[in-house]
């Protein structure tokens, strides 16, 4: 499938470009492998969206990383380490699209220092006219709707004499690890 | 002189004293404008772009009652509290109500132009609540007391060493003069904010009427810990920013930063439409969607363009004065060009001085990415307020230059030494307010009109040239080179002696009646040619300007206004376009080759001057287009005027101008279409600056 690569390439090229690194893995499994390979000896605990626990949880301990079970604002008070899932990403923009149903999931991307996000690059999708009905479908559920953020590398500000920094009030890192049969 | 003017007077002159401050601003607004050119220069169809947006904003302001309706529904159907708020007293009293009730007494900020629109922050703090911004420019001016210098980089007048000056006075501690330190110190300070915050309030750039969602854009993510932490969210939505659909939406977050900072995306983009469940507690989202004049606006025929507006920052990085003074000076709250007719709408008239701040050079509605008539409406705030305040003295002297001009022709060349010794100068520049060291131009008794003889419409190609002023008064040489070149591709030539100069000063100076009048009685004479077949064509910018863009707007684009708009030429585009075959020659000194090309601000819209360069290089010069990307800042009478609204502030918008050309010591010679722009640039470079007319003649 040479679209599927040259959309992953491409959205390489533009993420990597605002800052952002990203990893290849050829299953899911594997990505979480990939995830506790970046992050062994670097963190001992992390944050982690609930979709991802069972495997995570578990493959991480092989690593000597804890998964903390997050209840309260106030477990993210410290900064730490979050790995979510990215359900999406653009691969014009440059970006990864988070669809979250719990607050847990967001500040795993927004409060912590560190964030890893895994994806399917079967949900790579071309340009931003893609979002529109992904968006649709996804607040569609009936009950409460999910946040949907995009994000385009790590917190950055240029507020002091236009110079860029990364690590604002969110990650300074933001590593994603895809993986899929696409590759 | 009122004293709302003797004060906007001594802000610019405060301003321009401020040179640090003048060099920070503009490498802001320059890196801003680059980064934009960039990105649309990579479009396909960049006016498909921005008409794209134009019809979206148009239509949603249109129907703004209707999708506040939908969006409240459908808000309200996921959980949300809508609050539609008449006005700032109206949103403070909400806010407030909601703060006694939860108990909090700390509140945190994420960065949104619409709160402090209403100066939320202040008049929560005369309730004894604490808003803590956390946006770090936001931030920084917060603490300094300051109001945001620019609509993206609200801090960027400051240098990094007076922000840790201000970081270590109020937080008590050392913070080193450093990057690094300063972003430990914000975020050692903000970190308990976020987390001991009982309300949240957020700025929105979107809202969706569709499923009732906000979209949110922050650079920083600090707008995700303000709306996921604390137990109450409250997201404050100007009326406007209500778009029907998701299609909307994305072409908006994706149009914001492309023209703000030239990047695809906002680093977070969050499209909230009710909170999420974290330990298992109830937790409340509020949309405050805030009036406070829009609607009255949306029904104003005149101002209801400027609501279209997507706050990404363009025109205040393109205006040329507003790229010298800044947002201090160059607007109330809302800054820059866009900041006039908002501030006019929002604040009232009496805010809204810094109007004539605008030079009406047009640049900003060039970058606009949603096509706003921002120039139209800043002339009419500047006509609201010479109404109910009245005219500058040296502004009335200005608007009668015309009849002065034929005057002076007149009696030319007595006149030029009556006008032009020392004591006379002095006396000008004392009673009537003209710049006593700016060279005047030098008249002629033998005008373009005396020496002009017209042909018999025998020609198949029937042409009218239209002179303005300094091709008639100054320099008829222009005009009747350019009447050669047409005549010599076989068009007979007309030029009736009933035409007026083009009125620009009209527009320039608030003096919209007469500027309509010129506008009808130009169009009127020049559409019984048109109608019998002539195309019309002008050597002078401004008025190849006034007569395409400017007299259709005036007159409310009668069929006759467009009609002459839609046949008038700058004279080397109708020769490119209609004679390709025709190679003018390189005339005069023949070793004067290596050219510097100057764009005028009023041929951006036009042709860019890109005709004029090929026939440059076509007849064998070596010309480079040489830019900042702004405005020489003369504008006209503007710059003629004594002190900082004139002169002055038009010397410092030219000084990086000049300094380009003059880095380039290769030039022999600087080609430009303008009259105004070759004083500017006759005044601050070493080599002859010319007319392209006068640099070739017909092959
Ligand atoms: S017309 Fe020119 S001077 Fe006036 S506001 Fe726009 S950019 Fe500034
Ligand atoms: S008026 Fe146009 S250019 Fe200026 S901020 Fe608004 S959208 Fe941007």
């Amino acid at each position: 499938m040479a679209s599927a690569i040259g959309v992953v390439g491409r959205f390489r090229g533009e993420f990597e470009a605002l800052g952002g690194r990203v990893h290849i893995a050829r299953t899911r499994d594997d990505a979480i492998e990939s995830v506790g390979k970046l992050l062994s000896g670097r963190v001992r605990s992390v944050h982690a969206s609930r979709g991802l626990m069972p495997p995570l949880a578990e493959r991480l301990r092989k690593f000597g990383i804890e998964v903390l079970d997050d209840s309260r604002p106030d477990d993210y008070s410290e900064p730490g380490t979050g790995i979510t899932e990215a359900q999406y990403a653009v691969a014009s923009a440059g970006c990864i699209v988070e669809i979250a149903d719990e607050e847990a999931t967001r500040l795993a991307s927004a409060a912590t220092l560190l964030h890893v996000a895994i994806l399917d690059s079967a949900n790579i999708i071309e340009n931003l006219a893609g979002l529109a009905p992904i968006i649709r479908r996804s607040l569609g559920v009936s009950g409460r709707k999910p946040v949907i953020t995009l994000i385009s590398g790590p917190s950055r500000t240029s507020d002091i004499e236009l110079k860029d920094v990364v690590g604002v009030h969110g990650p300074n890192e933001v590593h994603v690890v895809v993986y899929g049969d696409t590759l | 002189m009122n004293d709302d003017y003797r004060h906007l007077m001594e802000r610019i002159r405060l301003a321009l004293n401020d040179g640090a401050r003048i060099s920070a601003l503009s490498r802001a607004v320059k890196r801003g404008r680059d980064a934009r050119k960039a990105q649309f220069s990579r479009m396909e169809n960049p006016s498909a772009f921005v008409s794209e947006i134009r019809t979206l904003k148009t239509g949603a302001v249109a129907h703004m009652d209707d999708l506040v309706r939908t969006f409240s529904e459908r808000a309200a159907d996921n959980g949300c509290s809508v609050h539609v708020a008449k006005n700032a007293d109206d949103v403070v009293s909400y806010i407030s109500g909601l703060a006694s009730r939860s108990g909090a007494k700390l509140l945190s900020k994420s960065k949104s132009l619409t709160t402090e629109e209403i100066e939320l922050n202040r008049r929560l703090e005369e309730k004894g609540l604490e808003v803590v911004e956390t946006d770090l420019g936001e931030r920084i001016i917060q603490l300094a007391g300051e109001k945001p210098f620019h609509l993206v980089f609200p801090a960027i007048h400051r240098s990094q060493e007076s922000i840790s000056e201000l970081f270590t006075d109020k937080f008590g501690y050392p913070v080193p003069d450093s990057l690094e330190g300063i972003m430990a110190a914000i975020r050692k300070e903000l970190r308990p904010v976020f987390f001991s915050t009982g309300i949240g309030i957020n700025g929105a750039n979107i809202a969706v009427a569709e499923t009732g969602t906000v979209v949110i854009e922050t650079n920083e993510g600090n707008d995700r810990l303000v709306n996921s932490l604390p137990d109450v969210q409250v997201v404050v939505v100007g009326m406007e920013k209500i778009v029907p659909a998701w299609e909307d939406a994305i072409r908006l977050f994706n149009a914001h930063p492309l023209s703000a900072t030239g990047t695809q995306l906002t680093n977070y983009v969050s499209m909230i439409s009710n909170r999420l469940d974290i330990g298992g507690k109830e937790r409340e989202m509020h949309v405050v969607i805030l009036d406070n004049g829009r609607s009255a606006m949306s029904r104003d025929a005149d101002f209801s363009e400027a609501l279209n507006c997507i706050r990404c920052g363009a025109c205040m990085n393109i205006c040329p004065t507003y790229g010298v003074v800044g947002g201090h000076t160059f607007g109330h709250i809302y800054p820059g060009p866009i900041g006039i007719p908002w501030t006019e709408e929002i604040h009232g008239l009496d805010r809204a001085k810094f109007a004539h701040l605008c030079i009406s050079c047009g640049l900003c509605q060039t970058v606009c990415p949603a096509g706003i008539d921002i120039p139209l409406m800043i002339a009419k705030v500047k006509q609201k307020d010479v109404e109910a305040n009245g005219q500058l003295f040296v502004n009335r002297f200005m608007c009668s230059m015309e009849r002065i001009s034929r005057y002076l022709s007149a009696t030319a060349p007595l006149s030029n030494w009556v006008v032009g010794n020392r004591v006379s100068r002095l006396v000008e520049d004392r009673l009537l307010g003209v710049e006593r060291t700016r060279a005047l131009p030098t008249y002629t008794r033998r005008t373009f009109t005396k020496r002009f003889r017209p042909d018999e419409a025998g020609a198949k190609e029937r042409l009218v040239y239209f002179p303005d002023m300094f091709a008639n008064y100054v320099k008829p040489e222009i005009g009747l080179r350019t009447v050669d070149m047409l005549r010599a591709a076989g068009a007979s030539v007309v030029s009736p002696r009933e035409l007026k100069p083009s009125g620009a000063p009209f527009f320039l100076y608030g003096e919209l009646a007469r500027a309509t009048k010129v506008a009808l009685h130009n169009v009127s004479v020049l559409h019984k040619l048109v109608s019998l077949g002539y195309e019309v064509i002008s050597t002078e910018p401004t008025a190849t300007y006034s007569l395409r863009e400017i007299y259709p707007k005036l007159l409310g684009r009668s069929a006759e206004s467009m009609d002459v708009s839609a046949h008038t030429y700058e004279l080397f585009e109708y020769m490119a376009l209609k004679h390709p075959g025709a190679k003018p020659v390189k005339a005069g000194e023949k070793e004067r080759v290596r050219l510097g090309f100057h764009i005028p601000c009023h041929q951006r819209p036009l042709s860019s001057g890109r005709y004029s360069v090929a026939a440059l290089e076509s007849a064998g010069y070596d010309v480079s287009v040489i830019e900042t990307g702004t405005c020489c800042g003369m504008a006209g009478t503007f710059g003629l005027k004594k002190g900082p609204l004139g002169a002055e502030l038009s010397r410092a918008v030219a000084k990086p101008l000049l300094e380009l050309f003059n880095e380039h010591e290769d030039l022999q010679g600087i080609a430009t279409e303008s009259s105004v722009c070759t004083m500017q640039l006759g005044e601050g470079v070493h080599v002859p600056v010319m007319h392209p007319v006068e640099l070739l003649s017909p092959g």
